[in-house]
């Protein structure tokens, strides 16, 4: 029997720490939604999940071994990550370098922001700097329905680096971080390459796990899942 | 630029020895568009330290930037389905309707969602 599953988000379009819960929903019956506690809550999705539903958690998938040494790669030794990569979804209208390219996307379509802290040691006339490191990621179906995925864009912020630090700190990161585009790229190659017979009528994105049954919260801005409709 | 960086240059060997005059150990790092100075130095129990930044410009902590439109153009191309929170078709035969966000409520992104219990 589909599942229904419905999400509340903690701010306006679709975003933030988000509630979830999963029901069993037959057709031309009602869905018995009874939330006792959604205060806070800003805007809201439900989707009616089919039996053929395949969900791939992609924060696992993300911080596998060989992904992490590869990332690792990109920083150098100029910064160290400090944090396992997240991966949520994120309307183009708010990607930062959406007025590069406005038309690029739709303002609801969702890229996949994956994302991970990062930490530069100063010397003793400037504070250390902590950030993150963000790399934007369009996952697709092509005309015969075959998975792919294609990265769209970078970015990094950080705090400290001051008084002095701030220009090196940018300059190193500002010529590193796009240089990643690529190797993502090529991760993201090697293992949609484990999909390459299989053909979809379908994909989406689902907040946190995706998991189809009970309820539950996670950040829909931090982790979420593929959802693909095999034919 | 030339002028600028030969002023840099001057600038930062000048302070360099005029701390080492008084006893510093003063260090230069110099690269394209930074110049600092620097040096610490223990005096009757106290650290004295001294720095001195010389710069041409204002530098964010944050930057950002797309794939080469050209890159980019190339696969959305072939991206016939892709995530998005607006309507989209399937590209086979679909078992069912899916619930769709209406496009009213799209276009008005930031109106409370009024909240039901729906039974």
């Amino acid at each position: 029997m589909p599942v229904l599953t419905n999400y509340w988000f903690e701010d306006t379009d679709f975003r933030g720490n988000t509630q979830f819960l999963n029901i069993a929903h037959g057709a031309g019956v009602w869905a018995w939604i009874n939330w006792s506690n959604i205060a806070g809550t800003s805007s809201t999705l439900v989707w009616e999940r089919e039996d053929r539903e395949i969900v791939i958690d992609l924060v696992p998938i993300l911080n596998a071994a060989d992904i992490l040494s590869a990332v690792d790669g990109i920083l150098g030794n100029q910064a160290q990550r400090t944090s396992g990569i997240r991966a949520g979804w994120i309307p183009w209208r708010y990607v930062p370098y959406r007025n590069a390219d406005p038309s690029r996307h739709g303002d609801l379509d969702l890229l996949i922001r994956i994302f991970f802290d990062f930490h530069v040691d100063t010397p003793w006339y400037c504070t250390d700097a902590d950030g993150d490191i963000s790399y934007y990621v369009v996952p697709f179906l092509d005309g015969s329905g075959r998975l792919g995925a294609f990265v769209d864009g970078w970015s990094y912020a950080y705090d400290g680096g001051g008084p002095f630090c701030t220009g090196t700190i940018s300059d190193q990161l500002s010529n590193s971080v796009p240089n990643g585009m690529a190797t993502l790229q090529s991760l993201l190659d090697t293992r949609l390459g484990l999909f390459a017979s299989r053909r979809f009528d379908l994909l989406y994105l689902l907040p946190g796990n995706g998991t189809r049954s009970g309820g539950g919260t996670a950040n829909v801005n931090e982790q979420v899942s593929l959802a693909l409709l095999p034919r | 630029m030339e002028k600028a960086k030969q002023i840099k240059e001057e600038l930062v060997r000048k302070i360099q020895q005029c701390m080492n005059e008084v006893g510093f150990k003063a260090v230069i790092e110099l690269s394209e568009h930074e110049g600092i100075v620097h040096g610490r130095m223990e005096v009757e129990m106290e650290t004295l330290k001294v720095v001195t930044h010389i710069t041409d410009r204002e530098m964010k902590p944050l930057d950002c930037g797309p794939v080469a439109n050209e890159v980019a153009r190339a696969h959305l191309r072939t991206a016939i389905i892709r995530p998005t929170l607006t309507v989209q078709t399937a590209t086979g035969t679909v078992s069912k309707q899916r619930p769709t966000v209406p496009e009213a409520q799209i276009e008005q992104p930031y109106s409370q969602t009024e909240r039901k219990e729906v039974r």
